[in-house]
């Protein structure tokens, strides 16, 4: 190859002394056999013919698994293709067939954050409760930095569908943030299956995309309320929460969340009862929230109820302490 | 010395605190474990097979974190399948692409060597010693030099013994065996030193306990053996200083001394 | 709270080389804490198969976040899997497993193995080095028999009669080590199991509420939920309910989720205001 470069090169320069260097000096290689083997025949290399060698039989392999009898002759014949295939299209669309881990990059937490949980560095609560054929979620309206008040006017409840209410209590950056990842996987959901979401199907969308980041979280802990459509034309009402990392805990009763949970855990266990109409069961979870509220420094500032009911939903906003 | 400290588990991570041992005599080698596995103090399970085959007449002995060695052992049992698949040469990559490669380029069809195995697991614990803690003994039989003991150490180093024992109740027996081994043993004489030097070592850790598994490895078969937990040999059991019989004690010296010579 | 199998989980989490937790708890700042099933789950051999168990409180450090959750999953028709420690991870590692093992059923199209879902989980969770958090006990029926295992969140197994596992294990497997014969009844495995699982509800506090199971033989699978209720909650002694209009509204907005509209027929017989409502009757 060089060669040719260099008569090329010659030409070009114009040397003319080329063809009498290449002859006295081009070296000629012949590729030697590996000191192991005796020619340069590929038919060589295969000399020791495997198969024919009983050394080499499969027996060096563990002992072959022979099943008792009674096993061998019940084992179930293997299906056939058609239904496999029927089965694998079935299963691709199968919401679990998606689960995926993904590894992100450590998002970068503010240098200045003292000795507390990144739960209670804005502040705020969410409460969801069952009626009957309604539900009603609640949050209060605070934002903070730590126990400075910077807002009273903090929505943490986003409607979702007509029938889904989501409330998102935590860091507040990602109530932004998680509020329009679900507006979105939302409008692709819609889109892709021409139809509004089902509430079941919503919690497991919350669930998979805080999983998703399962070590590196969204410091949100969500809340949803709403109301199912069922096969019947029948309303059920609806309410879920997840952890931080999306585990779904799929109440009957009631759901809370944020910094006064452990306040609201124990009002609401007192207060809640079954099947409540959908005025009482706004008493009940407005009167839960502002009194658990009240016992929790970090939220509190107002507080606001949406009561979805099968033909409406009616927001109230509540006149709380501000203080 | 500096102290590295690659012997500490992950917190909550089960613990194989062990005793295990592997003896080569004359027509093949003797392997053997206690079965006690724990969490903390919680012994998670208390039949553990310690004993792991990885060919046909290669089995290892397993101490440190019961995953790591169970993920060890498992990618070297695949390993060695291929060894012994005939049409192994085109599947490795050419030239080939790491040492395991190179082992198995360079037989195919024939069982692998003890040499060759544990050469997997010492290759699998150097390269991890960061990520692991797992001691590993190999011990098995092979035609090219017979039966043969390999002990794999914490840091991962290869060393041929003709006899090894590991996990934290082997720093109690050190003595016994260095005192009590004989070269030219035959297997029974190997059987009977194995148990009592588990046993004795048992006695002593209380990481280690249960029950004695051993196996025999001959170039003819794998022999498992089992001692329960109330038929362990027993050695110098203390006495009660209160109420002490001078007549029962000479008895009891007598059995010892049988123990010991057997 | 100080069970073992909370603490296990939340080491876990604070062990995550990647991620914001370990910048966190490096400056001291407490971790949030994710729901964790400090459990009971057992499991243990028949004459005819398997029977798993497992209570139904998930705890977030020392509140119960749910009093009647699902610990036994779904893996396949004859293989099902109880979940201890990090709730999320054992819902989502399960949820996978569940699912490749369908796709292996389908690419073999042979019935599935438990080893197969045992070396899926043990391999999946040694890759991710103890970080999730799953404590499993993996039980069913195949081709070979039936098949019991427990999986460590560090992806260690083991294969045993009988297992418990989750912070209620020791109360648990002391019933088991007291009373579990080889070859029992239906009826009196059933009842052994569900003495192992009280024994953890009753004397672990991260244990509690309802009693779940799950018997596995060779021809079905039959899943008892809620199997016994030793704790349910009594009829409150009155009504708690407010007054309407206790609470002082600020502000209120209505939405009103039913179309209305009112439809005038242009062409037609009846004349146009009779038809539009009857039409808008109809749509109401």
């Amino acid at each position: 190859m060089s060669s040719i470069v260099n008569n090329i090169k010659d030409k070009v320069t114009g040397k003319d002394n080329s063809s009498k260097q290449n002859q006295e000096s081009e070296q000629t290689f012949t590729i030697q056999p590996h000191p192991a083997q005796k020619t340069n025949d590929p038919r060589d290399l295969q000399g020791n013919n495997f198969a024919a060698d009983p050394k080499v039989g499969a027996f060096h392999a563990r002992e072959p698994y022979i099943p008792p009898p009674e096993i061998k002759n019940n084992l179930p014949p293997a299906q056939c293709t058609r239904s496999r295939e029927e089965r694998t299209r079935a299963l691709v669309l199968h919401p679990s067939t998606v689960l995926s881990v993904h590894h992100f990059p450590p998002r970068q937490a503010s240098r200045y954050l003292p000795n507390m949980s990144i739960m209670e560095y804005n502040g705020g609560s969410v409460i969801a409760m069952v009626g009957k054929e309604c539900v009603a979620i609640a949050s209060d309206l605070r934002l903070g930095n730590q126990a400075l008040g910077i807002s009273s006017n903090f929505q943490k409840i986003f409607p979702m569908t007509d029938r889904i209410y989501l409330g998102l209590p935590g860091l507040a950056t990602d109530v932004t943030t998680l509020k329009e990842t679900f507006r979105y996987r939302l409008n692709m959901y819609k889109i892709k299956e021409e139809r509004e979401i089902e509430p079941q199907t919503f919690a497991h969308l919350v669930s998979s995309t805080l999983y998703e980041r399962r070590f590196a979280p969204w410091f949100i802990e969500p809340v949803m309320a709403g109301i199912e459509k069922t096969p019947s034309g029948a309303y059920k009402p609806f309410i879920a929460a997840t952890d931080l990392i999306g585990c779904i805990n799929f109440a009957k009763d009631f759901v809370v969340a944020g910094t006064a949970s452990t306040k609201l855990f124990g009002v609401a266990e007192g207060l809640w009862e079954p099947d409540l109409e959908p005025e009482d069961l706004f008493e009940t979870c407005a009167q839960t929230l502002l009194n658990a509220v009240d016992r929790d420094a970090y939220s509190g500032w107002g507080a606001e109820v949406y009561l979805i009911t099968k033909d409406k939903v009616i927001k109230r906003t509540l006149k709380g302490r501000m203080d | 010395m500096e102290t590295i400290d690659i012997a500490r588990l992950k917190s909550g991570e089960v613990n194989l605190g062990t005793s295990i041992m592997a003896v080569q005599f004359k027509d093949g080698v003797v392997v053997g474990a206690d079965s006690r596995t724990t969490t903390g103090s919680y012994i998670a399970n208390r039949v553990t097979d310690k004993l792991t085959h990885v060919h046909d007449r290669i089995y290892c002995c397993r101490s440190g974190s019961a995953a790591d060695t169970q993920a060890i052992a498992d990618i070297v049992h695949y390993y060695l399948q291929l060894h012994t698949s005939v049409s192994l040469p085109c599947l490795v990559p050419s030239p080939p692409t790491d040492l395991i490669a190179c082992l198995l380029r360079q037989t195919s069809g024939e069982a692998p060597s003890v040499h060759t195995a544990a050469t997997m697991f010492q290759k699998m614990c150097y390269d991890n010693k960061d990520a692991l803690s797992a001691g590993i003994i190999v011990a098995g039989w092979d035609k090219e030099v017979g039966p043969s003991v390999y002990n794999i150490p914490l840091g991962g180093g290869l060393f041929r013994q003709p006899w090894a024992i590991g996990g934290s109740g082997s720093t109690y027996v050190y003595g016994y065996c260095d005192a009590t081994y004989k070269e030219g043993w035959g297997r029974d004489e190997t059987v009977e030193f194995v148990k009592n030097t588990l046993a004795l070592a048992m006695s002593r850790d209380g990481s280690s306990g249960g029950v004695i598994r051993m196996c025999v490895i001959t170039e003819d078969k794998v022999e498992r053996l089992f001692v329960p937990g109330d038929q362990l040999p027993k050695f110098w059991q203390g006495k009660e200083v209160l109420g002490y019989d001078s007549k029962k004690d000479a008895d009891v010296a007598a059995a010892v001394a049988m123990a010991v010579d057997a | 709270m100080a069970t073992a199998s909370r603490n296990k989980a939340q080491d876990s989490i604070s062990q995550t080389k990647f991620g914001t937790n370990n910048f966190l708890s490096e400056r001291g700042i407490p971790l949030p804490k994710a729901t964790s099933t400090g459990t009971t789950i057992v499991g243990c051999l028949f004459k005819d198969g398997i029977i798993l168990g497992a209570d139904t409180r998930a705890t977030e450090g020392p509140i119960v976040a749910d009093k009647n959750c699902e610990k036994i999953h779904y893996i396949t028709d004859n293989i099902r899997c109880c979940g201890a420690g990090t709730a999320a991870d054992t819902e989502f590692t399960t949820a996978l497993i569940s699912s490749n093992m369908e796709l292996h059923a389908l690419s073999t199209g042979r019935k599935p193995r438990v080893v197969t879902a045992m070396t899926m989980l043990k391999q999946m969770l040694f890759r991710y080095q103890g970080h999730i958090g799953a404590a499993l006990v993996l039980g069913g029926v195949d081709s070979t028999g039936p098949q019991l295992f427990t999986i460590h969140p560090h992806g260690s197994t083991d294969k045993l009669p009988y297992v418990t596992m989750g912070s209620g294990s020791l109360a648990a497997m002391a019933v088991f080590e007291a009373k579990w014969r080889p070859n029992m009844e239906r009826a009196e495995a059933l009842d052994l199991v569900c003495a192992a699982v009280s024994a953890g509800i009753f004397n672990d506090l991260g244990s509690g509420s309802n009693v779940d199971a799950c018997v596995i033989t060779a021809s079905h699978t039959e899943t008892l939920r809620n199997f016994v209720k030793p704790n349910e909650r009594v009829q409150k002694e009155r009504s708690y309910q407010f007054r309407r209009g206790t609470t002082a509204i600020k502000k209120e907005e209505i939405r009103s989720l039913v179309v209305e509209e009112d439809i005038t027929h242009i062409i037609g017989t009846g004349t146009g205001r009779g038809a539009a409502e009857g039409e808008a009757m109809d749509t109401s």
